[in-house]
């Protein structure tokens, strides 16, 4: 069982550049926790916190039930996979993924026992008498994956481990690392800034920026309710179309007003929580995914919808989708239509909005409403 | 031949550890009839030391296998008894006259008399690069082996905490990373390892050897992350650390400007690394921060506002990046 504990954990580094401000998450046993968010926001550097290889500033961090924050990186019972890997060029994949074991005097039947369950698991029991010259990129990936399988670590870290590959081996290493984690009873801790990486894989994904915890939620949670403009612009692609508008009274009912003067609806639900906290006649963010802008003429919705014009400047047909590019409010939108659409550029369109799709911002704290 | 498989049967009983005898056409010479599983060119891989002809895989103690690779197949009875006291003092941990020899020198001093015998010795060894492996806890002998067995180190010591080793890998660069990753992967440490030079000669080992300290220094000194660090690709930091105090000055007013010094507290100052580290190209340095080539045109169009330095032009780039090194030293 190897549950993990991080509490204020900070990470501040000599000329008091504060890396990571106050990391507190609680990690049960088995899961698949992503830490995601753009570069420089703290997410490797609590990843090496938890491996050790980073000294915490502040704060505890507990692997079970021990106070690790003084273990070596060797006694944490960890193993880490990382972005750059060698492998040993003149041992056969069998020996480099026993190497670690004999080093550490681990019996020869049992090194002999965990290397060949960990082959079977990845699938590269027939390479296991080549020679890392003789395997492919996604097969060595696999043997550095091995390496880190043998020694059975009740925990394990990985700082970006598909970076290198192409994007085709990507995808599939991404579908490979996640049967791995099903068929191990380890917990997972992985580091990516691919927003498409962290959503397929979580179980929870940690998004940060600046050295903040954005939002801790499963995937599904973090896109349909983001905690912030922040994750709502970070989980999704195409990302979110953003806007400025005004909560305003109309016949007794509340809107959003656009720049342009497009009015949109609202939900009982979300007026009722604008009327009560003050929003009337105020600035919000208007949050619109992508996927959930129909096109009248072949998709259109039949109740509590708003419509949003525009005039389409490019049309990307993506084979099972089309994304219709246009501006509106000086700002670029894209919707992603039906692949059935005929609109090309320079045609109107016209385009219906669900009013439960809409997501709103506090435009002071950026928080969600 | 038979006077060396007695002399190796009488060792292996007094070391108490199987020893095993591979000749360059495989035939084990001791112990006979065993199945070590590994060739001649595998265990010449494995095999660290290079002792007058004898490649000694020299592995802790206890059970472990000590391999000796001899490269003939006949072997005067003088030769086996060197080759067998050699491998009683490696087993006994006494001396490891190897490793000896090139401790004297690394040290340097010696005359005409003390270098001639150190060239008698330390010449299967060379021509190679020193190597210099420094930073590796309380690991040592679990480094020690993942050094050996990741490239081909003729001979090593321990010396002031830091293993020194000469190798005859041609890539070094290449291998010394794929060390310091080896040693990440499997002990989650991050050591250094610094490459002192390439010795023809034994008289040349001392000077590299400074090489590898004054590498050590510049790291200290400007604050270096890398974990490889090539003595030889040190230029400008040898070049800033030397240049005169005044002058030095002077650059770093010219271009670490107070609003310069504002802007660099932001991700600036990891975009100007990561382009430096990646030579000047714009591709390979938006792929390593993962932003798009136009956001960091954006940037450096920036830096080119403020400083007045097109950081894509060569002129500006070098003096920039000098002046980049001097406002690092300590």
């Amino acid at each position: 069982m190897a549950n993990l504990s991080l509490r204020h954990v900070k990470k501040v580094y000599p000329g008091n550049v504060t890396a990571v401000k106050d990391f507190n998450m609680e990690i049960e046993h088995k899961e698949f926790i992503v830490l995601v968010g753009p570069s420089g926001c703290g997410k490797t550097t609590t990843l090496r916190m938890i491996a050790g290889l980073e000294e915490i500033s502040e704060g505890e961090l507990y692997i079970g039930d021990k106070l690790v924050n003084d273990v070596a990186p060797k006694d944490r019972d960890i193993a880490m996979v990382f972005q750059n890997y060698a492998l040993y060029p003149h041992m056969t994949v069998y020996e480099n993924m026993a190497f670690g074991l004999k080093l550490k005097k681990v019996p020869k039947a049992e090194i002999d026992e965990r290397v060949k369950k960990a082959a079977k698991i990845l699938e590269i029991e027939t390479l296991l008498d080549r020679r890392p010259k003789a395997l492919s990129g996604g097969q060595r990936q696999r043997v550095a994956l091995g390496r880190a399988m043998v020694r059975e670590p009740k925990v394990f870290l990985m700082d970006e481990p598909l970076s290198n590959l192409d994007a085709k081996l990507r995808v599939q290493m991404r579908t490979e690392i996640s049967k791995l984690h099903k068929s191990l009873d380890t917990t997972f801790i992985y580091v990516t800034h691919d927003q498409t990486e962290a959503m397929t894989m979580g179980t929870r994904i940690v998004i940060m920026k600046d050295g903040d915890i954005q939002q801790i939620d499963t995937p599904q949670n973090a896109y349909d309710k983001p905690a912030n403009l922040f994750v709502a612009g970070f989980i999704g692609s195409p990302q979110m179309n953003i806007f400025k508008g005004t909560v305003v009274e109309e016949g007794g009912k509340l809107a959003l007003k656009l720049t342009d003067g497009t009015v949109m609806g609202l939900t009982e639900d979300k007026a009722d929580k604008l009327k009560d906290n003050g929003y009337v006649n105020k600035e919000v963010y208007i949050g619109i995914r992508p996927e959930h802008l129909h096109e009248a003429e072949i998709d259109p919705l039949t109740k509590d919808y708003s419509v949003i014009k525009g005039k389409v400047e490019v049309a990307e047909l993506m084979g099972a989708e089309t994304y219709l590019h246009f501006t509106k409010c000086d700002k670029q939108v894209i919707a992603r239509v039906d692949a059935k659409t005929a609109k090309r550029a320079g045609d109107d369109v016209e385009l219906h909005l669900h009013w439960n799709k809409i997501h709103l911002f506090d435009v002071e704290t950026e928080k969600s409403i | 031949m038979a006077d060396l498989k007695e002399l190796l049967k009488q060792a292996a009983e007094i070391i108490k550890t199987e020893v095993a005898v591979i000749t360059r056409d495989e035939t084990i010479v001791y112990p006979e009839d065993s199945v070590f599983g590994i060739t001649y060119e595998e265990a010449c891989k494995k095999a660290g030391k290079n002792y007058k002809g004898f490649n000694i895989y020299v592995s802790g103690t206890g059970e472990t296998r000590f391999f000796v690779c001899v490269q003939g197949n006949r072997y005067h009875e003088s030769e086996a008894v060197k080759l067998i006291m050699l491998l009683l003092n490696s087993v006994l941990g006494i001396v490891d006259p190897a490793g000896e020899y090139l401790r004297k020198a690394l040290e340097g001093e010696y005359d005409a008399a003390v270098l001639a015998k150190l060239e008698e010795c330390l010449s299967s060894s060379l021509p190679g690069y020193l190597i210099m492996v420094d930073n590796y806890g309380d690991s040592k002998d679990d480094v020690h082996e993942i050094l050996i067995n990741t490239m081909d180190v003729k001979i090593s010591l321990v010396h002031e905490n830091r293993i020194i080793a000469v190798t005859a890998e041609e890539n070094v660069i290449e291998a010394c990373s794929g060390f310091v990753k080896n040693v990440l992967s499997e002990l989650l440490i991050e050591c250094r390892i610094v490459i002192g030079g390439k010795a023809e000669y034994v008289k040349e080992l001392c000077r590299l050897y400074r090489n590898c300290i004054d590498a050590l220094c510049l790291k200290q000194i400007y604050n270096l992350g890398d974990s490889v660090l090539n003595y030889d690709a040190m230029y400008g930091y040898r070049i800033a650390y030397n240049l005169d105090h005044e002058l030095k000055e002077f650059i770093r007013g010219r271009v670490f400007t107070e609003e310069f010094n504002e802007m660099m507290n932001g991700e600036l100052g990891n975009t100007i690394e990561e382009f430096f580290k990646n030579n000047l190209n714009l591709t390979d340095t938006a792929a390593k921060l993962y932003i798009h080539r136009n956001t960091l045109l954006y940037r450096l169009d920036k830096i080119n506002k403020c400083t007045g330095f097109d950081l894509k032009m060569f002129e500006d780039s070098w003096l920039f990046k000098l002046a980049w090194i001097i406002n690092k030293e300590k």
